[in-house]
């Protein structure tokens, strides 16, 4: 996936949408923002923009109908957030609000508004700002018109900034047709009505942008004002009409991207946080009566509505909304402190350039591509077809790190050549009516329970079952290189209709993926499912357990019918289970996938332990990889396979004990099925490692194959350097991209390490290597 | 690689060429990763050129300068 279609993925990411408050605002006021700066004691700023935005500050605070507060999220779970009462009480607070800032252009055209009340000056105030020369004509003989009769004290104090503004004001001025055809029209670049009359005859109108199509240069606030009187809606419609104006006059288009004016429904998605409290700091105080305007005479609107303190508790019962639901459970998105949106606007513009940047090879790398993000989004979007779809294009452009993925893709060869794939039929049989596939990862883990599956097969479904043994190509797709992914699952189909297409049975949920996607027309089971219908083998014997808790494999995700079979097999054997809060479709991941471990070990730990902290019950998995990182993790945990046929737990495995493990189940099976011994190719140098020095190896990525070439190729060729002790050698060899360095000591038995570690760096001027063996 | 540069490398271990039996002498040497080729000072056999990667550096120092240049 490229950089055009990740910003298609990216645009459906409502994390940077506004709240409804926002939204419904006519002039899209952020109350969001302005209760967190109320929090924290900071009147100033939101006052600032409220002001901008309503332009009469005092008057809108205390008579508008305020719908923000009608679509408050807050309502899901309790009582709105007294929206227009934390801004009247921010003006009532407020020594001085500040007057709207200078403009920053000043154009030459000229403008003319007719009628000067609170429409009229929303289009001046708009048009002065966009700097053009304003000049304003009202009948009165006073500016403000209704924001007069609705409070004479706060308009005044509104009004007060008129003085300072820089128009032409023409007071008493009762325009009639003909002056303003032959007075006005002539005269300025552009006409704003904000009139309930019509001004001329005949005039054509267009409700979308108020602008008189027969006379493109006159423009009217036409829409009546609503009844009980809306001054919020008054300023919206006189900006509305002065935007339309302004882009007239600056010759652009008058209708493009305007869906968003005025009052809209957000995209947003909120989950409301049940723990703020319900209910209004302070009983709610009306605003003016809301079914009329005030007669002169009436009492005044309610003063003094929260104290200092109590304005803060209600701006704190605000939720900020925001979506993060995928982001709260991702530690991936957290370690980034990002979301969707800005992760993968960042990936598209790092690829785009490939520069800088300096986050974005692990922002691509590490996130385990486990799909709950996607699981959890209301509009079902989420990362993986991002950040996997990101490195598959840096691969086909060969813009990859390639030693990120080295290890992975390097066992991945491993598990496919001679030393694990193996395929064959069952013993003495010329056919497979079903095909057993353990995958990689299990074999590698426990070696010991891949026979006791397999005879239990052939006993519950007759000789007739396969064996068939390799790596489904998994890392590669994780990895992103697709094309290897497809070669190596080529392969796969290559044996499997040459065995005659029999249905496969697969012991991993991710293998079961991978097949399924190569060949929909393969006959594919998990073998929970084969086992959870051809019941317990008969050497599970029944003992009493602590309850489990079900790790469930992010690759089972979507797989229902695996989750069930999995949770009946073990209701069959009596185990009482614990089902953790995020499991089945929200399952998460132990952190193998995506290959995190290798970009990102930090993280795939920090995942890792979040995710066992969950439970303290000891964890049941189903796949050989979740086995494997949970119990690297510091958590007993337990494959269902082992509940089924293990006696004890067998040692924690580490890289290079997963090698062998492969090794042996490869003889295993070639043993009982050929009745014949295999050994592997390579021949083995016996190295001494301690325990300590094998703990390093592991963290390292360095595998005991890889100590032995090079100290094969040391001591063959003489090629190595010489401690002062005389007894320790040093020897390195760069094999593949990476070189490896090896501390050795020979003794009779063999090769004691003391050390061994690897770099990407490559060293050009290096010792030529002499071919053939030392003198 | 700073710290590598001329003058702090020393073959303090007294570290010899087991093919040549000559001590390791500090001496520029090409290295070269994701495109990027640099020369920085290693310790390595006069006659034969077999070098010597310590494992501080590559543990150390290499890890930064290949993010680095990961990052390019
Ligand atoms: S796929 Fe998993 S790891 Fe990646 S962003 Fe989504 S939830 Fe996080
Ligand atoms: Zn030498």
């Amino acid at each position: 996936m490229g950089p055009r279609e990740m910003r298609v993925v990216m645009r459906a990411c409502t994390q940077e949408e506004p709240p409804e408050c926002t939204a419904t605002c006519p002039v899209h006021f952020n109350a969001k923002g302005m209760c967190k700066n109320l929090l924290e004691g900071h009147a100033e700023k939101p006052l600032e923009t409220y002001q901008a935005k309503v332009l009469f500050p005092r008057l809108v605070s205390a008579f508008c109908l305020a719908p923000c507060e009608g679509r408050c999220a807050k309502q899901r779970a309790g009582q709105a957030i007294s929206i227009r009462a934390l801004e009247e009480n921010m003006c009532r607070q407020a020594e001085s609000i500040p007057s709207p800032a200078k403009p920053l252009l000043d154009l030459p055209k000229t403008a003319a508004v007719i009628g000067g009340g609170i429409k009229g000056l929303a289009c001046a105030f708009q048009l002065y700002d966009k700097g053009f020369k304003v000049s304003l004509y009202e009948k009165e003989d006073r500016l403000g018109g209704h924001g007069w009769l609705l409070d004479a004290e706060l308009a005044r104090l509104d009004f007060a900034l008129l003085d300072d503004m820089p128009w032409k004001v023409h007071l008493g001025v009762n325009l009639d047709e003909k002056s303003i055809r032959e007075e006005i029209m002539p005269v300025y670049d552009g006409v704003l009505f904000a009139t309930e009359a019509a001004p001329i005859s005949g005039l054509s109108w267009d409700e979308q942008t108020n602008q008189c199509t027969s006379q493109p240069k006159l423009f009217w606030c036409k829409h009546p004002c609503p009844s009980p009187y809306s001054i919020i809606d008054a300023v919206a419609c006189g900006r509305k009409t002065a935007t339309s104006a302004e882009r007239f006059l600056k010759s652009v288009s008058l209708t493009a991207s305007r869906q968003r004016e005025g009052s809209y429904q957000t995209t947003l998605y909120t989950d409301i946080d049940e723990t703020v409290p319900v209910d209004r700091r302070v009983p709610y105080s009306k605003p003016w009566p809301r079914d009329a305007a005030p007669l002169p005479g009436d009492p005044a609107p309610p003063k003094g509505i929260y104290s200092a303190e109590d304005a803060g508790k209600e701006a704190a019962r605000c939720i900020q909304c925001e979506c993060m639901k995928c982001v709260k459970q991702c530690v991936y998105m957290q370690e980034f402190e990002s979301y969707p949106r800005a992760i993968i606007h960042e990936m598209a513009t790092h690829i785009d350039m490939l520069v800088g940047q300096k986050q974005s090879g692990p922002l691509i790398n590490s996130c385990s591509v486990c799909g709950l993000c996607t699981q959890l989004c209301p509009y079902d979007i989420g990362m993986p077809q991002s950040t996997r779809g990101a490195r598959v294009h840096l691969v086909e452009n060969g813009d990859n790190v390639e030693a990120t993925h080295d290890f992975p893709m390097r066992d991945l060869a491993f598990s496919n050549g001679e030393n694990y794939w193996f395929w064959s039929h069952g013993p003495d049989q010329k056919a497979s009516r079903y095909l057993f596939f353990p995958g990689c990862q299990l074999a590698a883990v426990l070696p010991e329970l891949m026979l006791p599956t397999y005879q239990y097969l052939r006993q519950k479904l007759g000789e007739e079952v396969g064996i068939g043994l390799g790596c489904c190509g998994a890392p590669a797709h994780w990895a992103g290189y697709d094309e290897k992914k497809k070669d190596e699952l080529g392969e796969i189909l290559t044996q499997w209709r040459e065995m005659g297409e029999p249905t496969v049975i697969a012991a991993c949920p991710t293998c079961q993926q991978q097949l399924e996607e190569a060949e929909p027309t393969m006959n594919i089971l998990s073998l929970w499912q084969v086992m959870a219908q051809q019941g317990l083998p008969a050497t599970e014997k029944q003992r009493p357990r602590p309850p489990l808790a079900i790790q469930d494999a992010c690759g089972s995700r979507h797989q229902t019918k695996v989750q069930d079979a999995v949770r009946e097999l073990l209701a069959a054997m009596g185990c009482p289970v614990e089902e953790l809060a995020y499991s089945r479709e929200n399952t998460k991941c132990c952190n193998y996938g995506g290959l995190v471990a290798y970009a990102n070990a930090s993280l795939a730990q920090e995942a890792l332990a979040e995710r066992l902290s969950e439970s303290d019950a000891d964890y049941l998995v189903y796949c050989g990889a979740c086995r494997e990182q949970c119990q690297r993790g510091g958590k007993t945990t337990w494959h269902l396979l082992e509940l089924l046929f293990g006696e004890k737990q067998p040692p924690t495995v580490d890289i290079s004990l997963k090698r062998d493990n492969r090794i042996k189940v490869k003889q295993d099976f070639y043993q009982f099925i050929k009745k014949d011994a295999w050994t592997p190719s390579m021949e083995k140098i016996h190295l001494i490692v301690s325990e300590e020095v094998r703990k390093t190896l592991d963290k390292r990525l360095v595998l005991e194959e890889d100590i032995q070439r090079v100290i094969e190729m040391a001591e063959r060729t003489g090629v190595r350097l010489k401690k002062a002790d005389g007894r320790r050698f040093i020897a390195h060899s760069q094999l593949g991209i990476i070189t490896y360095w090896v501390e050795y000591e020979p003794v009779e038995e063999g090769y004691v390490i003391h050390s061994a570690y690897s770099h990407r760096l490559q060293i050009v001027e290096d010792v030529k290597k002499p071919t053939g063996s030392k003198k | 690689m700073t710290e590598y540069d001329e003058g702090k490398v020393k073959n303090t271990e007294n570290i010899v060429c087991d093919l040549c039996d000559l001590p390791l002498e500090p001496a520029k040497t090409v290295l070269t990763y994701m495109r990027s080729t640099f020369a920085t000072i290693l310790l390595r056999c006069p006659k034969c050129k077999q070098c010597y990667f310590p494992e501080d550096l590559a543990l150390g120092q290499a890890v930064e300068v290949e993010s680095t240049l990961e990052e390019k």
